[in-house]
């Protein structure tokens, strides 16, 4: 099952079922229509888990000066996180109103930025989700088990049976944060 | 300037020679590697070589190298003195370890055979000193040893068994008396300026030695009027300063507030040997040899490390080269963000050492981009990370 965000193709080959969440064409399929509310650009159905995926690539070879300086702004100043963890809350809600979240929730991204800066953005954004892994006395569950973004090494290494690909090919796969400097 | 570092079977190096020599930029050097790579030793060999190429030539060639053997004992500490323990094992048969360096015009080499008390040799291709004088800034904070081992009252011995060489140099470098009064230095070297006054900010104060001991005073430096330009360094009385018509910069005290060098913070005693070094002309850009300092961020609160970075940018960009070892991601990244490549020449050299597998043999790769720099054990460090909240969180989705 292959599903492509710009540049980038994933391939979950031991998935139920995969598609674009964020669809905003009334005649493809799983059209969202909620244009307000935030959106995960994919969800994939395992046997035992539903994981949200979200795709940032300013690694992207052709990424462009003012594209990629409003990313490391917003990396910044923490309105990326700000956006990540919207996107998350957002897509939980309209699959709760769906009746889909009787599963296990996985939130990963993959970023295409160096692993150290991934790790720190990574916990920004478990911050600002309601509280993973402690306790809270009246929950029967976790709102989501991991939140984490990878970049497409770390995402290849991690999930052998998800493999992400470059459409373009021979380009780039991490991009330096001090290109973004002024 | 030191220009090449060559080793060969010394502690846990293989055959760093010839064209797997450890090169190092005239700006900055930077040695990554795990734990047990031999960072440190390999620091102090350029340490040791730089040394040597800066000892006065006037002294006989005899004493210098009775000297360079006995500084091998004194940086390195084999048991027992032995110093056939710093060539590397297992043995297979005898063989020599080998330090060499190259600077701009000429060299110095020295043989240590594996045979116990076989003899040890060595050679120097130059015909005037070739460097200016070292300095290493070791692991540990230094600032407050400084009193306990300039006292003539504390015991030698006792200090030889708690520190190696590099400890007894760098706190004899931090005791020497300040040259001149340093807001006079302000005023005219701008270059001095520069990084002294950015090293106060970072530490929000400085050092001075008031009776032997050493007193940490917050402050920060203040445009003002000085009355007597000329006027030294009143380190008794770090407060007592003049006034006059002549615009300058004034360090001002937060009164109040000194405090003994054990009871300022750790990280700022680190950065206040670099300040008090810069001083006293001990650090001299364009004229000191290589600045050596193992592991800055050592004990360091993670954010003064931006400002370490700043000094040593601005220290190698007024001539001073450095050569650091280091396991820290945060250090190395603000390296790679601050440096101007292309607007001031900053360049950084990276060096990382390994094992290789199959012989443990320890070995090198270089390169000058950062993003190229493999194998990277603190990059490793931080995939394992990811590796192991994915194993602890997600189980083998995606296996």
């Amino acid at each position: 099952m292959s599903l492509t965000e710009r540049d980038l193709s994933f391939n979950f080959t031991n998935a139920e079922d995969s598609f674009v969440f964020d669809q905003m064409k009334p005649a493809l399929p799983n059209f969202h229509g909620i244009s307000v509310m935030h959106r995960v650009d994919f969800i994939v159905e395992m046997t035992e888990a539903w994981i949200f995926v979200e795709v940032k690539d300013p690694g992207h070879p052709n990424a462009q000066g003012k594209g990629l300086a409003k990313f490391f702004a917003e990396l910044n100043d923490g309105t990326l996180s700000d956006t990540f963890a919207a996107k998350f809350i957002d897509s939980f809600i309209y699959r709760w109103a769906e009746g889909k979240v009787g599963k296990p929730i996985h939130y990963i991204s993959l970023v295409t930025l160096e692993p150290a800066l991934l790790l720190n953005l990574s916990d920004e954004i478990a911050r600002k989700l309601p509280p993973m892994g402690m306790p809270a006395p009246r929950w029967q569950r976790h709102l989501v088990e991991n939140c984490q973004i990878f970049n497409i090494e770390t995402w290849n290494e991690n999930f052998p049976k998800w493999p992400v690909t470059r459409l373009s090919a021979g380009s780039a796969a991490v991009v330096q944060i001090s290109a973004a400097a002024p | 300037m030191i220009e090449k570092l060559e080793l060969k079977n010394f502690t846990k190096f293989g055959d760093l020679t010839g064209e797997h020599a450890i090169t190092f930029s005239p700006n900055i050097t930077i040695i990554i590697g795990e734990n047990g790579t031999g960072k440190t030793h390999l620091l102090k060999a350029a340490y040791l070589l730089a040394w040597a190429a800066s000892l006065d030539q006037q002294v006989d060639v005899a004493t210098r190298f009775e000297w360079k053997v006995k500084q091998l004992e004194a940086l390195f500490k084999p048991i027992d003195g032995d110093l056939s323990r710093l060539v590397r094992r297992p043995l297979n048969g005898q063989r020599h370890a080998v330090l060499g360096a190259s600077f701009s015009s000429g060299g110095i080499e020295i043989k240590i055979p594996s045979k116990r008390g076989g003899t040890i040799s060595g050679g120097e291709t130059k015909s005037q000193m070739l460097s200016g004088s070292p300095i290493f800034i070791p692991t540990k904070e230094v600032m407050s040893l400084v009193g306990g081992m300039s006292d003539p009252a504390s015991d030698n011995a006792t200090l030889v068994r708690l520190f190696d060489q590099t400890y007894f140099d760098l706190c004899a470098l931090i005791a020497r008396d300040p040259i001149v009064n340093e807001a006079k230095i302000i005023e005219y070297d701008p270059r001095f300026g520069n990084v002294y006054e950015k090293l106060t900010d970072a530490i929000n104060g400085r050092f001075v030695f008031q009776g032997g001991k050493v007193v940490f005073y917050p402050g920060e430096y203040q445009e003002s009027f000085k009355k007597d330009p000329n006027a030294l360094l009143d380190e008794a009385d770090p407060e007592k300063y003049a006034y006059s018509d002549t615009k300058t910069s004034q360090f001002v005290v937060k009164t109040g507030e000194a405090v003994s060098a054990h009871m300022s913070a750790e990280g700022v005693r680190k950065l206040g040997v670099v300040q008090r070094l810069v001083l006293n002309k001990s650090l001299s850009p364009g004229i000191s040899g290589p600045l050596i300092w193992d592991e800055p961020e050592t004990n360091m609160n993670p954010k003064l490390l931006r400002q370490v970075v700043e000094v040593l940018i601005e220290l190698s960009r007024n001539g001073q080269q450095i050569v650091l070892a280091t396991h820290d991601y945060v250090l190395l990244k603000w390296f790679d963000l601050l440096m101007d490549k292309k607007g001031k020449g900053d360049h950084v050299l990276f060096h990382t050492l390994y094992k290789d597998p199959a012989t443990g043999e320890v070995k090198l790769e270089s390169t000058d981009d950062y993003l190229a720099i493999t194998p990277n054990a603190i990059a490793d460090t931080f995939n394992d990370l990811t590796k192991e909240q994915v194993r602890l969180k997600m189980g083998n989705l995606g296996k």
